[in-house]
């Protein structure tokens, strides 16, 4: 059995603020607007889970206190993505998946929701 | 069907992939991929598309519409069709129906409020229910519990039947269980301090 392993302390990107969970929680309610971006459309359509599902478990993650990150550019130069947040979140199926989000006046868009790729360190929840 | 405008969109606000263009709302052409069917070409779905690099965003609205439609496609029953079935049954609560159904305490919620979707199997199994109200009361009622009862019963008298020598009371069986004596308590042998003391001795 492979061993699960995080990204350490020290190299997680910085958490996102309590204001951006809350947007996320609150577009998750419907509160705000929860788009969802053609690549995380597709993610649905191949694990055959509804929006609604996916809301569901970004809620619970929030509600369970788990932990919600900023993402760095992919070009290495450590600088963050402006109003865009990321977690490893589980499914109700029980898998984990990235979940990314880029924050939108009061709404947010889910841009990606993918599996973990294998053999690269995992966000921790 | 026409598909509805969405109340809530990301339409005039900055696209985050370019960061250049704007969202406006618009209707285009969207095919959707069904697992096992044809994929379904669904004209008229509302969308934000980016005005500068034709990003598109799907409002939460136009997905839960493009779900209801794949849904028909795959005969999995609607949250409407659900609800009206259960009422049509005479069930009054999304409780009473997961327990007919022997479901687990969420999904029939989950079934109703549109976050799940039944599976083609399962919405078949409930739409034969509907068509015969009789199976679902026989389902409800838990009515083989009963018809297993009697078939215990009967097949205990067919027993005696089938050995009547048996049944007959002038028939005894002596069974005598004799208990062997103890073996005799022995040291329990350990070949380790025996080999040392060997040793020991040879010393």
């Amino acid at each position: 059995m492979q061993k699960c392993q995080y990204i350490r302390e020290h190299d997680l990107p910085p958490p996102a603020t309590a204001e951006e969970i809350a947007q996320v929680r609150n577009a998750c309610d419907q509160r705000g607007t929860a788009s969802f971006g053609r690549s995380a459309k597709e993610s649905l359509s191949l694990w055959r889970i509804s929006e609604a599902q996916i809301r569901g478990s970004l809620i619970r993650h929030i509600t369970l206190g788990r932990r919600v990150f900023h993402k760095y550019k992919n070009d290495s130069s450590g600088d963050l993505i402006p109003r865009d947040v990321q977690a490893n979140v589980t499914l109700p199926a029980g898998f984990d998946v990235y979940v990314e989000v880029a924050l939108m006046g009061e709404g947010m868009i889910i841009i990606y929701a993918h599996d973990h790729t294998p053999g690269k360190l995992l966000l921790p929840q | 069907m026409n598909a509805p405008k969405p109340p809530k969109s990301l339409s005039g606000q900055l696209c985050p992939a370019c960061r250049e263009g704007h969202f406006q709302l618009v209707q285009v052409e969207h095919v959707e991929e069904v697992a096992e069917d044809d994929p379904l070409t669904i004209p008229g779905v509302w969308v934000d598309r980016c005005d500068r690099c034709d990003e598109i965003v799907f409002p939460g609205d136009t997905v839960r519409f493009i779900e209801s439609l794949v849904a028909e496609q795959t005969e999995q029953l609607t949250p409407r069709e659900l609800e009206r079935i259960r009422e049509d049954l005479g069930v009054r609560t999304q409780d009473e129906m997961s327990e007919a159904l022997g479901l687990g305490a969420k999904t029939y919620h989950k079934w109703e409020s549109g976050a799940q979707f039944p599976t083609r199997s399962m919405s078949y199994y409930i739409r034969l229910l509907a068509e015969f109200p009789q199976a679902f009361e026989w389902l409800r009622g838990r009515a083989w519990r009963k018809k297993n009862r009697l078939f215990q019963q009967e097949s205990q008298t067919d027993l005696t039947a089938m050995f009547p020598d048996l049944a007959s009371p002038s028939v005894v069986i002596e069974c005598r269980i004799t208990a062997s004596p103890p073996p005799p308590t022995s040291r329990r042998f350990n070949p380790a301090i025996g080999l040392s003391r060997v040793a020991f001795a040879n010393k």
